[in-house]
């Protein structure tokens, strides 16, 4: 119990207690504390690395012997596992042949993976958020109310705001009246003015929340995370 | 049902295809639009590079993933191109794992492209070098502001970092006159300006993805950053203050094109919605 | 008149008195790197007259130019620290100087081997560096000529490189080594010579003429305790520490009102229709790790979440993208799962790890959703750019979504495709909100009224800055911002 409970929370009252203080006390062994701590971190960051994939490994590997629905895919998973990890350590985790190493101009086999796999795996997922955000656009943008028909309007401000086409269309009609009245200005009023007026009330409740809940934790208030509820 | 009903409910996969043939239809038929104007925090980060004197000594982090590419690759081959040809010094690194890959292939081509259009040979190890990939987010930022060689003891390809010329007389970020954090989220511009720039005083400029650049206004506003690329126009609009143009100013026109489709969407959308009668009801 | 103010500026020079009310002192709120001079703006200061710092070991010592400033700059007018941190009088000069780097070059003045020393340093320096290229060099001919067939027709040339790499092995320790022995000899002669103190004058030079120099002035560098410059900071956090505790301790001894989130209450109505129509719930707790304040207020959601689940026998599914957050969430979920009366219930797999990688992990959940149809999907935590993703495939999956999330670039998304959405603190909320749990309830109220003071705050300064702004009054308003730069 002591070692479940008693001592994390202990842990968490003495490092939290500190390292919130560190901000005020600048003498070497606080900063030298911090610079030590962030390396600590950066070790276990690294262990969690390797916990992720026994993780992976053994709940696919579950899939495939009990031959569990959609096993085939914990078999594809496997082998572009196998893949990346031979492939990366052939090439020593180098995706370019390192400069003054001869080597093959093209880059390396790990390279090839990396450039003509994953970076167009990944930027297809991303790219799928386009015609996500213009389904989503046509469905809300609405003017059902007038606080509706307002974000309407500044929407479609934004847009041609951020489009090259949008900013010349603009600039050469609405533009002329008033120097104020160029596209780019209204972007940085709407931007710099408007939203961060609304995004600063925000991130003040946030900033509050977290501070509430970091102090709970550090009280021992919030005890969810050890696996128990508060007091 | 009838037209307006069928369109106000329309299928989201006609949507979709719609937007997919827009975006297609510049790469098969590639045309030019109407000029890229370049926004004063573009030109703030083309100031604060311009402004030093050549042999000066820039940090780099390129924090995206390949999911960010588009956005901020053309960033980063910019500002690589911008700093080889003011011949400055640069180290770079990287803190997302999955950017590794980019960073070399990005070194490796505008060294190239230094070399046959800047009429400079930026020697690895003397005028720039690729550091890597730590773990940690912030608690590398930290680190490397107290000293970066406890940080990153090697390059990315196993020299000790302590044996680059480069690194001669740099301690730790003071030693930077310009950091520069590309970011597509955690970790990113937040960490460098949160616990880089405010530690160390640094001068700091940032790109990052179109989605996340209101985050970046505190810290304009502020003074924390001196200028900020947002997204692909950011990109082009850089492209442009250089005049070497690249990948971010081609993709302007399917983005501009894209947009342009769903303005008229939407607009199609309120029109058919307030003539149908439909906003009358609650 | 031109040349009659150059002959006046000129003999007001030629009689300049050394800088006044010059002083030397540890540089505060730092880790004891620098130390500060301060000295009176003087009379005849010009362009072209510049200021020169010399420092030296002993008072009366050899001396180094340690900076060198015009004397129209650096007035203390310009720090950047807050009016109760230090002075700021605009007819004074005020610099820091770095201590460490001063007494490094200083050795070369007072150690006649220093010089010697460094040069080694810097040709073992050079000679490290260029064994690592040489040895790549030297490996890349090895592996060309033992491609060559005949062996013995090239045996000579691989002997000798072979040779060679071998020397350059066995010598780079004993550079390494022999480096580290002489940065430790310099080290110690220069801790010994300044024993912590350094001296320092400051000339008047105009071009390469010295006109005046001041008396000797020393300071040592020191830690200093705390960073005063933060002091505004640091009260407004003891404050709100304090409206926190005393909160709780209100919470404790009566019941608070909490208005009704219509996202949280939608929480229960969404795991009874997964029930009914025998689907899963899926939680997702956003993309950050758990050191993340977000990531914890999420997975606190997650063990009442579960226990509602538990309660009503619904499949709770939970992907996860970061390992830690996974550990975590499984403990919570078994103890959550045995307060509610149903270990039984409890399956290891309610917890299950994707991947690190954003889209990835995104792919992944958005094939989950389109297979299994949920009923109900919760996202809760930060998010990133694949909160549409997940979001609009769940819409379109017809399952009811509630999202909260404090990332507020993400929360457009949310508010367009989730029925219920909750914004920025109401997911710091929601841990106290969903378990009634008094104490919790108690911070809630004190967040508020920290938030009460907060508004406060911004009002009244706003409203001093705007009456300063009119009157006129400039050094009033640095004293109200100055209370609100974080420095």
């Amino acid at each position: 119990m002591f070692v479940k409970r008693t001592l994390p929370m202990l842990v968490a009252f003495g490092v939290g207690f500190a390292f919130a203080l560190q901000y005020y006390l600048p003498f070497s062994f606080s900063e030298d504390a911090l610079s030590a701590t962030s390396k600590w971190y950066s070790i276990i960051a690294s262990f969690a690395l390797l916990l992720g994939i026994v993780s992976v490994i053994q709940s696919h590997a579950r899939k495939i012997q009990t031959q569990s629905v959609g096993w085939g895919y914990s078999l594809v998973l496997f082998f572009a596992f196998a893949s990346m990890v031979m492939m990366g350590a052939f090439s020593a985790g180098n995706a370019e042949t390192p400069p003054g190493v001869k080597g093959p101009i093209y880059g390396t086999s790990y390279g090839w993976l990396y450039n003509n796999a994953m970076i167009p795996l990944q930027t297809t997922m991303f790219a799928t958020l386009a015609f996500y955000v213009a389904s989503a656009a046509f469905r809300a943008f609405r003017a059902k109310t007038f606080g509706a028909f307002l974000l309407l309007f500044f929407a479609v401000v934004m847009l041609f705001g951020k489009a090259s086409l949008g900013v010349t269309l603009w600039d050469e009609s609405i533009g002329t009246i008033h120097a104020s009245l160029q596209l780019d200005r209204i972007i940085e009023w709407l931007m710099g003015t408007l939203n961060m007026s609304a995004r600063r009330a925000i991130l003040i409740g946030v900033a509050l929340g977290m501070i509430a809940t970091s102090l709970k934790i550090i009280f021992g208030i919030e005890r969810t995370y050890l696996g128990g509820k508060g007091e | 049902m009838n037209a307006s009903e069928f369109f106000l409910n329309l299928d989201r996969r006609w949507i979709f295809l719609v937007i997919g043939l827009v975006v297609l239809l510049p790469i098969v038929r590639p045309f030019d639009l109407p000029g890229i104007k370049p926004t004063d925090q573009s030109k703030n980060y083309f100031d604060t590079m311009n402004a030093v004197p050549e042999g000066t000594k820039i940090l780099i982090s390129a924090d995206f993933d390949p999911g960010s590419k588009p956005e901020l690759y053309p960033m980063l081959e910019a500002t690589l191109r911008h700093a080889f040809k003011k011949k400055l010094r640069i180290v770079v690194m990287t803190l997302w794992l999955t950017g590794i890959g980019m960073v070399e292939k990005a070194i490796k081509d505008n060294v190239a492209y230094a070399k046959d259009h800047f009429g400079v040979e930026p020697q690895e190890g003397k005028d720039y070098v690729f550091i890597g990939w730590k773990t940690g987010g912030s608690a590398v930022v930290i680190g490397m502001g107290v000293n970066i060689l406890e940080m990153f003891s090697q390059d990315n390809y196993g020299k000790p970092l302590a044996e680059h010329p480069i690194m001669a007389g740099v301690k730790s970020l003071k030693d930077f006159k310009i950091v520069v954090s590309l970011s597509a989220g955690t970790p990113g511009f937040k960490e460098w300006v949160q616990y880089g720039v405010q530690k160390n005083n640094l001068t700091f400029v940032g790109g990052c993805t179109g989605i996340i650049i209101p985050e970046a206004y505190p810290y304009l506003q502020a003074g924390q950053m001196k200028g900020v690329l947002g997204g692909m126009k950011g990109a082009a609009e850089y492209e442009k203050l250089l005049n070497i143009p690249g990948t971010a100013t081609g993709g302007m026109v399917a983005l501009s094109l894209a947009q342009f489709m769903i303005i008229l969407l939407v607009a199609a959308c309120n029109i058919i919605y307030i003539a149908s009668g439909r906003w009358r009801k609650p | 008149m031109a040349g009659w103010a150059l002959w006046l500026m000129a003999a007001t020079l030629q009689q300049a008195e050394p800088p006044k009310e010059l002083e030397a002192f540890d540089a505060r709120n730092d880790d004891g790197e620098s130390i500060a001079l301060w000295w009176a703006k003087m009379p005849y200061e010009a362009d072209g007259v510049e200021y020169v710092i010399f420092a030296s070991f002993t008072e009366g010592g050899p001396t180094l130019e340690a900076a060198r400033l015009g004397s129209k700059k650096g007035y203390a007018s310009d720090r950047k620290i807050p009016w109760w941190a230090g002075s700021r009088s605009p007819n004074h000069h005020y610099l820091e100087v770095d201590t460490d780097a001063l007494a490094a070059a200083l050795v070369d003045l007072e150690w006649p081997e220093a010089r010697a020393v460094k040069d080694e340093i810097a040709a073992l320096e050079g000679s490290l560096s260029h064994t690592t290229g040489e040895k790549e060099k030297v490996e890349a001919e090895l592996a060309e000529l033992e491609k060559i067939k005949p062996p013995s027709a090239v045996a000579d040339e691989i002997a000798t490189l072979k040779e060679r790499l071998r020397w350059l092995d066995a010598h780079r320790p004993i550079w390494t080594e022999r480096k580290r022995e002489l940065d430790e000899k310099l080290q110690t002669r220069i801790d010994s010579l300044s024993d912590g103190v350094l001296y320092y004058q400051v000339a008047v030079v105009q071009g390469t003429q010295e006109l005046t120099r001041s008396g000797w002035v020393s300071a040592a560098e020191s830690d200093n305790l705390f960073n005063f410059n933060r002091i505004h900071s640091f009260g407004l956090a003891i404050v709100f520490c304090a409206i926190i505790v005393a909160f709780i301790q209100v919470g404790k001894r009566r019941e608070l009102f909490l208005r009704k989130i219509p996202g949280l209450a939608a929480v229960d109505e969404a795991i009874g229709r997964a029930v009914e129509m025998g689907k899963p719930v899926y939680f997702l707790p956003g993309r950050h790790d758990i050191n993340e304040i977000n990531t914890i207020a999420a997975v606190t959601i997650l063990g009442e979440v579960a226990k509602k689940c538990a309660q009503l026998g619904a499949q709770l599914k939970v992907p996860h993208t970061y390992v830690l957050v996974y550990a975590v969430s499984q403990e919570i979920t078994k103890q959550a799962y045995t307060e509610a009366g149903r270990p039984d219930a409890y399956r290891d797999d309610i917890n299950f790890f994707i991947t690190e990688d954003q889209f990835a992990y995104t792919a992944a959940v958005d094939g989950m959703f389109v297979r299994e149809k949920p009923a109900a999907i919760i996202y809760m935590g930060y998010f990133y750019a694949e909160s549409l993703i997940l979001a609009e495939t769940g819409a379109g999956i017809g399952a009811i979504q509630v999202a909260g999330t404090d990332a507020d670039h993400q929360l457009p998304f949310f508010v367009t495709a989730c029925d219920y959405t909750l914004i920025g603190e109401e997911l710091y909320a929601a841990g106290a909100y969903l378990s009634k749990d008094p104490t919790l309830v108690g911070t809630l109220r004190g967040q508020d009224v920290g938030k009460l003071f907060v508004m406060a705050g911004v009002a009244g300064m706003t409203f001093l800055s705007f009456w300063f702004t009119v009157f006129g009054y400039t050094s009033a308003i640095k004293f109200v911002l100055d209370l609100v730069t974080p420095y």
